[in-house]
């Protein structure tokens, strides 16, 4: 279907996971079928908590949804900081604030949980949030001071991978956030960061910096109206599909040189209580700086994470990610802010079948 | 529809109006407020659409100017214009 002639849907009559897509105006139009994620999609609504079970083991799963990261052809990786378990190794953080649990607002659990489902949508995940499984996700509930960390080596792996965003919306007005390379074009972030309901739907362009640190841009920029995101976003607006990609250019192979991220679909006892990062480029901070931070994650639902990782406004998009045998694998692209916890949405499998089509189709 | 700010942000000293400034908002009772940021116009302007009601935090920030934090209560569907000086 067309609409205004810049878009075209792939399949009107399935809003969940048919990917969408925007080349700007006057460019060729993106047509692609995702038959397989929407089969996915629809198991999963029907079955979400089967995949916890089935998962129940406490060890890590068989990945066949893992992507390898890339740490890139640049020469000065030489100052890569080593990795403290499934954490990036930060000097001057305290590690062991990630360890702790925090249970000051455990007599306003039942309520807080009552609340945080019932506005993100999802009353099946209630019912498990009443589990004794689902009140351990929910130990910890006050996000205590802002202890995030700025990353001044923003030219070293994998700092160099993440982006800062500025997007010119088709309503004239000027946002920031972030994103993150998952190949040599491909920008993962929010879906509202490429597509915003209440401001013009796609994106007028926006402007892909890459390890920016203040007003030095190591790599330059690149400017771009191509982007990704699914129907479930950009027709239903639901959170839990709050998810997109900007192609670069096929001049600004970006990935190539600055490497990115590898990516996976986790299992629910895989990501619960998992120690993640998240960086990005915070718009309280100041301009085109990255800060990192790191919690575990606290709540894990059928399409969301939980944290209380600290952020603020421009770093949707940024990527919460593990380290696992020295490799990034962003498991979630951060989204919302909440004093109950901060979110991403999670990769999925169909979330991870869109990465990866992403991925492979602009090389 | 959901509730709108419009605001415009001036330079205290010599009253123009500051480009470039970035408007974070936050609250502690809307959990669907998404992380991004506004950056202002050349007249100094920004707008926020599709707000839910509540009290929300706005942090302002410019370069060469001391961070600016304000509160504001947002009523349903309210239209809201506020002016900043830095």
């Amino acid at each position: 279907m067309k609409k205004n002639g810049i878009y075209e849907d792939q399949n009107s009559n399935e809003t969940d996971v048919i990917e969408e897509s925007f080349e700007g105006s006057g460019t060729s139009i993106e047509f692609d079928e995702f038959e397989d994620a929407l089969l996915e999609e629809t198991e999963e609504l029907a079955s979400d908590y089967l995949e916890v079970s089935s998962n129940n083991n406490g060890e890590g799963q068989d990945f066949e949804d893992l992507e390898v990261p890339f740490e890139g052809n640049e020469t000065t990786n030489e100052g890569t900081l080593a990795e403290e378990g499934t954490l990036e190794k930060v000097s001057g953080y305290d590690y062991s604030i990630v360890e702790e649990q925090e249970s000051e607002e455990e007599d306003n659990e039942d309520q807080l949980l009552d609340a945080y489902y019932a506005e993100f949508g999802d009353p099946t995940v209630a019912k498990i949030m009443s589990s004794e499984s689902g009140k351990k996700m929910m130990q910890e509930v006050v996000i205590g001071k802002d202890d995030r960390k700025q990353i001044k080596g923003t030219t070293k792996y994998p700092w160099r991978a993440i982006c800062s965003l500025r997007i010119k919306a088709k309503d004239g007005t000027s946002w920031i956030g972030t994103g993150f390379l998952i190949g040599p074009r491909t920008v993962i972030t929010a879906g509202h960061v490429v597509y915003m309901h209440k401001h013009g739907g796609w994106a007028k362009s926006i402007e892909v910096i890459p390890g920016r640190h203040g007003s030095k841009k190591p790599y330059g920029s690149c400017k771009t109206s191509h982007f990704h995101s699914v129907k479930g976003w950009t027709k239903s607006k639901k959170r839990s599909h709050d998810y997109g990609a900007i192609i670069l250019p096929k001049n600004c192979k970006y990935g190539n040189k600055v490497g990115y991220f590898g990516y996976g679909n986790y299992g629910f006892f895989d990501l619960l209580g998992l120690k993640v990062n998240l960086s990005g480029y915070p718009g309280d901070k100041p301009a085109g700086t990255q800060w990192w931070h790191a919690r575990k994650i606290k709540a894990v639902t059928s399409r969301t994470l939980v944290y209380n990782i600290d952020t603020a406004g421009g770093q949707s998009g940024s990527p919460v990610w593990r380290i696992k045998n020295g490799k990034r694998y962003a498991v979630g692209i951060h989204t919302n802010g909440f004093s109950l916890g901060n979110s991403a949405t999670r990769i999925t499998k169909p979330v991870f079948k869109n990465l990866k089509n992403w991925k492979n189709k602009y090389k | 529809m959901g509730a709108v700010i419009k605001g415009k942000i001036i330079d205290h000293l010599y009253q123009k109006p500051i480009e470039e400034a970035v408007i974070t908002m936050s609250s502690s009772t809307v959990s669907r407020l998404v992380d991004i940021a506004q950056v202002t116009n050349e007249m100094g302007d920004f707008i926020w659409k599709d707000l839910a009601p509540g009290p929300y935090q706005i942090i302002v920030v410019a370069e060469g100017y001391k961070t600016k934090e304000l509160q504001v209560n947002l009523k349903l569907n309210e239209e809201q214009d506020i002016f900043i000086e830095m």
